[in-house]
């Protein structure tokens, strides 16, 4: 009787999923998934944005130029949490995202800023900002 | 740090109780002393009300979650696992800083590694429900989920690896066994065993028995982290 029973409730759901499938949901969704709000603060740039996207626990590219005034976005592309954080040249410091989150920052004078994901020792970055 | 890991049998009880077992479970966890659980086939909603810092990763039988609870709270022993599953690690006394999520496989169910980073502590703790029925994949399940934690990880964290592994003696390269029961386990990196398992008396709570294993940082891995 059980198993019958809990097979046409399988088959019940199973029904109702395949409707439902159109309307999105799914089971695929994780709360470490949800984006992260920017948090820093992005200024209009110069010129257009660049993105450097945070992969198998690496910045790509690793060393970026970007100009005075150009926005700079990181997004998590790992299915793991990552952070941005300033060692030198600038300050900086995000929250903690997952994937598909961002994290921007804008830099406003020239020069050289080391970062890195410090919940990932040896996922280091840099920006050569230029005048 | 104390971990306990217990499959929870989707709220269930061997033999069936035929009602809703969320109060004796959660009244079972609050009594046992453990800094960090590894709860997996846990209906989804259950950990928030389990522990304040926790983190659930779903695994099979989700679409239509809030039909699925319905009847599930009613009827668990007729729903069983159709009623929805999730692993969930529950943490006391640190906070979690950071996340993974993982899904291993989609076949013959969904299968996920989860893991968190502690604060203060700095230690890695992942959580896996691996593939049952077959050795196989069993074994594939713990070694994607093994080489995917120490890659999040990185080289010097300390990192314990726990859950049910489907496997009597698992083994997987870069850890250590830190003590089991059954197919119940915890595998460690950087960290050893502080005694023996503890096999927790849960009465007819799943059917599954929760183990505890303390564990402690080893001489490896402070040599490992300088």
């Amino acid at each position: 009787m059980l198993p019958d029973m809990t097979r046409i409730f399988s088959l019940l759901l199973a029904c109702l999923a395949v409707v439902a499938a159109g309307c999105g949901g799914g089971d695929d969704k994780s709360p470490s998934s949800q984006p992260a709000k920017p948090a820093a603060p992005s200024s209009g740039g110069a010129s257009s944005g660049i993105t450097i996207t945070m992969k198998n626990i690496a910045f790509d590219p690793k060393e970026q130029t970007v100009k005075v005034g150009q926005k700079v976005t990181w997004r998590n592309e790992d299915a793991v949490d990552h952070n941005v954080v300033a060692r030198e040249g600038a300050k900086f410091s995000s929250e903690n995202f997952g994937e598909g989150g961002t994290y921007s920052y804008t830099p406003k004078t020239a020069g050289k800023i080391e970062y890195t994901c410090t919940l990932h020792p040896g996922m280091d970055g840099e920006l050569t900002v230029s005048g | 740090m104390r971990v306990l890991t217990w499959n929870v049998f989707h709220g269930r009880a061997e033999p069936p109780a035929r009602r809703s077992l969320e109060r004796e479970f959660a009244a079972a966890l609050a009594g046992w002393d453990w800094d960090v659980a590894l709860l997996q086939e846990v209906p989804p909603w259950w950990p928030a009300r389990l522990a304040a810092e926790h983190d659930v990763a779903l695994t099979s039988r989700n679409a239509l979650l809030p039909v699925r609870r319905w009847l599930a709270e009613r009827w668990p022993d007729l729903m069983r696992s159709s009623g929805g599953s999730a692993n969930a690690i529950l943490v006391r006394g640190q906070r979690i800083a950071a996340r993974g999520h993982r899904r291993l496989r989609l076949w013959p169910e969904r299968r996920v590694v989860q893991a968190v980073r502690l604060e203060p502590s700095g230690w890695w703790v992942a959580n896996l429900h691996a593939t049952a029925h077959s050795d196989p994949r069993a074994r594939a399940d713990l070694l994607l989920a093994a080489s995917t934690v120490l890659r999040w990880s990185g080289d010097a964290a300390p990192v314990v690896l726990g859950g049910d592994l489907n496997q009597p003696r698992p083994q997987v390269d870069g850890f250590e066994h830190a003590g089991g029961h059954h197919v119940d386990h915890v595998l460690a990196r950087g960290l050893q065993a502080a005694g023996r398992p503890q096999v927790m008396q849960r009465g007819e709570l799943s059917d599954h028995a929760p183990v505890v294993v303390e564990l402690e940082g080893s001489e490896a891995g402070k040599r490992h982290a300088a």
